[in-house]
């Protein structure tokens, strides 16, 4: 009776626990509008929100900050989205509004988003938060790329490539006075600045009728030029990790002449303490001679997530985030780019920024990058490929080749069924190949050093258990947190082990480990090397202290030294133990991701990505996740079947007899 | 002679061990203008919790820290509880059954979370669970249960079943001999798993990324990851560390404590295995 | 085959709290059986594995034949070991297991086979070569131990309690096989055991120890019939010798209690233990000394009896035939020759000889 009676109010509590967990609100919810977007720098934001809370006092609305990086944020939106807990004002870039709008996350806003309305805002703009002849999008902020440079040094700025070229020549000397600084991280950054060569030079990357034109003549001239920049020194090296706040911060010490970036830069330059204050023109970007000069259209704007239970308040907002007061507020504020047309000829605005009469000019010129819902795997690949030209990873034509390959691969592979798709998909074989030299490599070298250290620590020596637990820490230290302190030891010039090496004398100059493909890669072994040692010293260890301390004794009368002892009978034996490291191990290894995702997050130029971020990024990137649990389960299969070899092949003939 | 020379290659090795960590909590302690001054400092000029307190006040850091432990200690307890349950109903299973079980709970345990993600989160989302601390705690008993019925099986199977009988003839019905007898004389067994569970769920990355979008629910490690440019021109490194080493030194306290048991459960399933 | 000499040896342990050997001197003649006896923690293993080269000793000199090896490393000591639980390779099937000291050596692949089939034969195992240690039942295992250290044809065999591990029927069995074994091969053998029936049955020469001390050295005869030592004289004989602690006094031993009193020629004073063999007390009067005892105890031995008597405080063992009545409480006359009187001098243990 008893036993009943407390089965049955164990049950009660569990059920009422999950129940309040499952039915009570979360916390932030209710009538709160969030958005996401970067540091509030300035405090415009802030200012905007409380001035539209002060005429809505009925209506909350909070700002959260997020990452720098435009794909983290819009990463965070997805998996609100797919969470179910959308975050209800959509703050996005121009290119989130095909794959938003595709993926029914977004509310129409046709209905309160009047075609009038539109007039006053720059089409361009406008253009881009259209989808399949909805609206999903009001642009908050224009913006356009161009370039920008140092009037004090280049009395009349450069058009073509080739007046920028012969600049360069006459005037840079690295490294103290770089040519050009510009943003060349693998992320959505490079891919604005590649269109601006590219379409400055004619080219495209998938046409009117939606084919795939970018292996072109026009194409491989842009792609060479960027390269040359680098080549020949007129951009540093370094720029392979800039995104616009580190190529800004190097502009601004004087350190290159010209800089390629977004109207942010000219308020931020003119401030009161900047030492280049006044030295700073702006042009539109330059083009190759006989093509037009042309800026990829950026900006953002704020759409409405579906769902949201209130849309007319959310609507109230993105009106007054909208409005000619809010604009000049960000602007004055935060030097962002009206998205209304009138703002370019209004007075208080042309007092602060003269500029803006030009900018006028460029701004209506500025062109959108591809709308297409699956606009972020083809912008991934050009990414990519982009930044492993710049590099020097790859050559601009295989680039080219392998872009227009993979964008084909995915539009295409898109409409096959899966097994097909396997063919077709371009960059699972160059995952398999990172993740094939990354296993490869990490897991001999561990059994090595672990081996090693096994048998050090299977004698006695004084302080034997501090080396023990020594042994154990990196192990247990969580893995996603000491990438942030490998990223920091491997950085430049901060980090420590450049300087170590340095001061060894085994390195000459200081590495950027993290920008160059086989330096990534290396840090990504080393980290993991540091991390899984332990676990294989402690399995051998156990494994070494099951040898008989007589097998050992007698080997040795029988006349083996210390070295053929360890051939004939310490490693044999110790084959057991070796198996199921190695399978640990081996599996650990292939399906690394957290190590990677935040040490180099699969890059540079990719050459670090790993299958299991492949499958993550397939599944919560592009959204597809039946594709991610097909390569799931096929990986699986893999592993499975590795894992017999493996127990195959280190299975002596004396533990299968019986 | 040969005495000194391992002691040698014992210190070579504690700090390729430990160097990583050490640096982190020196940089951590340095002052902020110390953490970017060249050429790099071992020895802080003097040491500074400026970088601490920032990481507290500029972002929800305590939050992480709660959530965190939210789901370490649910992750634990959950775990433990279902898995001794399981471990002692095999207790009563002829020996052969018991060990091939084992041995696929031996594959559960292997399969990394990589693998696992998708499906936990399409099952995670089904039951409506995103973003809220019970989704991530179910995650993580899943996970780590093949483990905990591994080691809790390993030691029960070493309890004389006389013992039960003997409860059994003293009036304990089945609950009674699992609290009163079986789960206090493990209690060794307990203290590691435990240790090892909740390590584990304090460390986990990937599913705690998937499953709790929201920036307020973040656990410590993505907390951590997402600490980006506060300003337009640097990454907060002096916070960085410190936020580091504030989420690693719990673990290395623990294992330094339980260091022994923590081996000797390893390599009694290496054996095993 | 060699001889091997111990000269002076000493081994400490744990940085000289523990000592295994104490200066020990000894000579083991070549091609004899020597087997060293004693309980367990005094020293013989200990010694078996100074000789072997698994220890190296605190002081003193070890020498195999003519070549002093204090600073030889066992593999090249030219001596084959056999183990309590035999070390055998696990992963080597049987005759890998046999033949791998001569494989580490460089012996050709055909000198090997045959060798080793050689070898084989000789124990009976040649069947056994395709198999793995652990399809092999104990007996089994041991002759696979044994052929390993034959096959090496070395100077000197060192055998460490390889009966122990055996069932009583077996054990017996093998010793005189092993006996015979050695006998045939002229071998110099170094045989540790803490079963003094092993001792005597199977050795040319004995070797007993105690608390890393050599106590004697001789034939299992002399060992018998005349011991050096009072640990020698309890630690050999079917039964456990009788032992009398009292003090000569004017030529007389006077049992602590005074209960027995017997004349002895000896000038020789202090406090003594007199020993005397369960087999040497007889029933009945006239043999030397006559004493009178009171049954305590009786133990049926198959074809013996042993009765417990009590003379005072002092209790002793008498071996006699099974027929023979006695009760517990009965009074009987016990005798036995002052020959067989082993007296030792009570602190050191030493023998102190009579006339």
């Amino acid at each position: 009776m008893r036993k009943v009676l407390v089965n049955v109010s164990l049950a009660l509590l569990l059920l009422s626990i999950t129940s309040s967990i499952l039915l009570s609100p979360s916390p932030i919810k209710a009538e709160v509008l969030r958005m996401i977007g970067p540091e509030d720098v300035g405090g415009a934001w802030a200012e905007v929100i409380k001035r539209f809370h002060e005429r809505h006092p009925d209506i909350q609305v909070k700002y959260i900050s997020g990452p720098w990086s435009t794909d983290e944020r819009q990463n965070m939106y997805i998996r609100s989205f797919l969470s179910g807990d959308p975050i209800e004002l959509v703050y996005m870039d121009v290119t989130w509004t095909a794959k938003f709008a595709d993926a029914g996350w977004l509310l129409p806003l046709d209905r309160w988003f009047t075609p009038e309305m539109q007039e006053e805002f720059l089409p361009g703009a406008v253009e881009a938060g259209r989808y399949k002849g909805h609206i999903y999008r009001v642009p908050v902020r224009g913006d356009v790329g161009m370039l920008y440079y140092r009037k004090d040094l280049v009395p009349s700025p450069p058009r073509t490539w080739r007046e920028f070229e012969e600049i360069c020549e006459r005037s840079s000397h690295p490294p103290d006075l770089y040519c050009i600084v510009f943003q060349g991280m693998q992320y959505e950054g490079l891919v604005c600045d590649f269109l601006e060569y590219l379409w400055g030079a004619g080219g495209e990357v998938i046409d009117t009728e939606g084919k795939v034109v970018l292996d072109s003549p026009q194409g491989l001239e842009a792609l060479k030029f960027m390269r040359k920049l680098i080549e020949r020194g007129w951009a540093p090296k370094a720029v392979l990790s800039f995104q616009e706040q580190h190529s800004l911060s190097a502009f601004s010490q004087g350190k290159a002449i010209f800089m390629r970036n977004w109207p942010y830069a000219w308020t931020i330059l003119n401030r009161e303490d900047s030492p280049l204050r006044g030295k700073v023109g702006i042009v539109p970007f330059i083009h190759k001679e006989g093509y037009e000069s042309v800026g990829t259209l950026g900006g953002w704007g704020l759409g409405i997530a579906r769902g949201v239970k209130d849309p007319e308040k959310a609507w109230r907002f993105i009106e007054f985030a909208t409005s000619v007061e809010a604009q000049k507020i960000l602007h004055f504020r935060r030097g962002a780019v009206p998205s209304r047309k009138a703002l370019f000829l209004d007075p208080e605005i042309l007092e602060v920024s003269p500029h803006y009469k030009d900018l006028y000019d460029i701004v209506m010129r500025a062109r959108a990058r591809p709308p297409h819902p699956d606009y972020p795997r083809i912008s991934d690949t050009l990414q990519k490929h982009v930044s492993a030209v710049l590099a020097g990873v790859e050559s601009p034509q295989q680039a080219l080749k392998v872009m227009a390959r993979s964008i084909e691969g995915t539009l295409k592979g898109k409409k096959k069924n899966y097994l097909k798709r396997l063919s077709l998909d371009y960059d699972l074989k160059r995952t398999l190949k990172n993740t094939l030299v990354f296993t490869s490599i990490s897991v001999p070298l561990e059994f090595l050093l672990g081996l090693l250290i096994a048998l050090l620590l299977n004698a006695q020596f004084r302080g034997r258990w501090f080396v023990r637990l020594s042994v154990l820490i990196p192990w247990a230290l969580p893995t996603a947190v000491m990438a942030m302190s490998w990223q920091w030891m491997f950085n430049n010039p901060f980090g420590v082990i450049n300087d170590l090496l340095l001061r060894i004398g085994l390195l000459e100059r200081p590495l950027d480990w993290l920008s160059s493909p086989s330096g990534a890669m290396f840090a990504a072994v080393f980290a993991d090397l540091w991390k899984t040692t332990p676990f294989v010293v402690i399995i051998l260890l156990a494994g070494l202290q099951t040898i008989p301390q007589e097998l050992k004794e007698s080997i040795s009368i029988d006349g083996a030294g210390p070295l053929r002892r360890f051939f004939h009978l310490t490693f044999p034996l110790l084959l057991p133990f070796v198996r199921v490291a190695l399978i640990f191990r081996v599996i650990h290894a292939a399906g690394i991701f957290d190590l990677i995702w935040v040490l180099t997050k699969g890059g540079p130029a990719d050459s670090t990505r790993t299958l299991c971020i492949y499958i993550y990024e397939v599944a919560f990137r592009y959204d597809e996740l039946g594709y991610a649990i097909f390569l799931t389960v096929l990986f699986l299969f893999a592993l499975i079947g590795v894992s017999f070899l493996i127990m195959r092949l280190t299975t002596l003939g004396y533990e299968r007899a019986r | 002679m040969r005495k000194a020379a391992f002691f040698f290659l014992g210190i070579l090795i504690v700090l390729y061990c430990l160097f990583p960590f050490l640096w982190t909590v020196i940089t951590a302690i340095k002052p902020p203008e110390e953490v970017f001054s060249l050429p790099i400092r071992y020895l802080p000029k003097r040491l500074s919790v400026e970088n601490f307190v920032e990481v507290f006040y500029k972002r929800p850091f305590s939050r992480y820290v709660i959530n965190s432990l939210v789901v370490a200690t649910g992750g634990t307890i959950l775990t433990l509880a279902l898995a001794s349950l399981v471990a002692f109903k095999l207790r009563y299973m002829p020996v052969q059954r018991a060990l091939m079980l084992q041995r696929w709970l031996l594959v559960g345990a292997i399969v990394p979370p990589t693998l696992l993600v998708i499906p936990v989160f399409v099952a995670i989302k089904a039951l409506g669970l995103i973003n809220n601390p019970l989704g991530l705690i179910l995650s993580y008993c899943f996970l780590n249960l093949p483990f905990g019925i591994w080691m809790l099986y390993a030691a029960f199977s070493r309890i004389p079943k006389e013992l039960d009988e003997a409860a059994m003839i003293d009036g304990l019905w089945w609950g009674g001999i699992l609290l009163r007898v079986i789960l206090p004389l493990a209690r060794a067994a307990l203290a590691v798993s435990a240790a090892l569970i909740f390590i584990f769920c304090w460390n986990e990355f990937l599913i705690a990324l998937t499953l709790m979008p929201d920036q307020l629910r973040y656990t410590v490690p993505v907390g951590i990851s997402m600490l980006s440019g506060a300003s337009i021109y640097e990454i907060p490194w002096g916070q960085i560390n410190a936020a580091v080493t504030i989420t690693t030194v719990p673990v290395i306290l623990i294992v330094a404590l339980l260091q022994r048991w923590i081996v000797e459960g390893l390599t009694a399933g290496a054996v095993k295995g | 085959m060699a001889k091997v000499v111990l000269n002076r040896v000493n081994k400490t342990f744990m940085g000289g709290r523990v000592i295994a050997l104490k200066d020990v001197t000894l000579e083991i003649p070549h091609g004899r059986f020597v087997t060293v006896l004693g309980p367990s923690g005094c020293g013989k293993s200990t010694l078996l594995r100074v000789v072997a080269g698994l220890e190296r000793p605190s002081s003193g000199q070890i020498y195999i034949g003519d070549r002093m090896v204090n600073e030889v490393p066992p593999g090249k000591r030219n001596v084959a070991m056999v183990f309590q639980n035999y070390a055998l390779y696990p992963h080597m099937k049987v005759f890998e297991n046999i033949a791998i000291s001569l494989r580490l050596r460089g012996f050709l692949a055909s000198e090997i086979r045959g060798k080793v089939s050689e070898v084989a034969e000789m124990l009976g195992i040649e069947g056994l070569l395709d198999r793995y240690p652990r399809q092999l039942s104990g007996g089994q295992q041991q002759r696979v131990a044994l052929a390993r250290a034959l096959v090496r044809e070395p100077e000197v065999f060192l055998l460490d309690e390889p009966l122990s591990n055996l069932d009583a029927q077996i054990r017996e069995q093998t010793r005189s096989e092993l006996k015979r074994l050695f006998k045939d091969l002229g071998a110099t053998v170094i045989y540790v055991t803490h079963d003094q029936a092993e001792a005597m049955s199977m050795s040319d020469i004995v070797v007993v120890m105690e608390a890393g001390e050599v106590r004697q050295v001789g034939e299992p005869d002399t060992i018998y019939r005349d011991p050096r030592h009072r640990f020698v004289a309890e630690f050999v004989g079917m039964q456990r010798i009788n032992i009398l602690e009292g003090d000569l006094k004017n030529g007389n031993f006077v049992s602590i209690d005074e209960s027995v009193l017997i004349p002895l020629p000896t000038s020789h004073e202090g406090r003594v233990s007199l020993g005397i063999r369960p087999e040497a007390i007889h029933i009945g009067k006239g043999m030397g000394v006559d004493l009178i005892a009171e049954v305590t105890h009786i133990e049926p031995l198959g074809p013996n009896k042993t009765i417990f008597v009590k003379i005072g405080a002092n209790e002793l063992k008498v071996l006699v035939r099974a027929d023979f009545e006695a009760q517990i409480g009965d009074t009987l006359n016990v005798t036995f020759s002052p020959e067989d009187i082993y007296l030792f001098d009570a602190k050191s243990g030493k023998r102190i000889y009579v006339k």
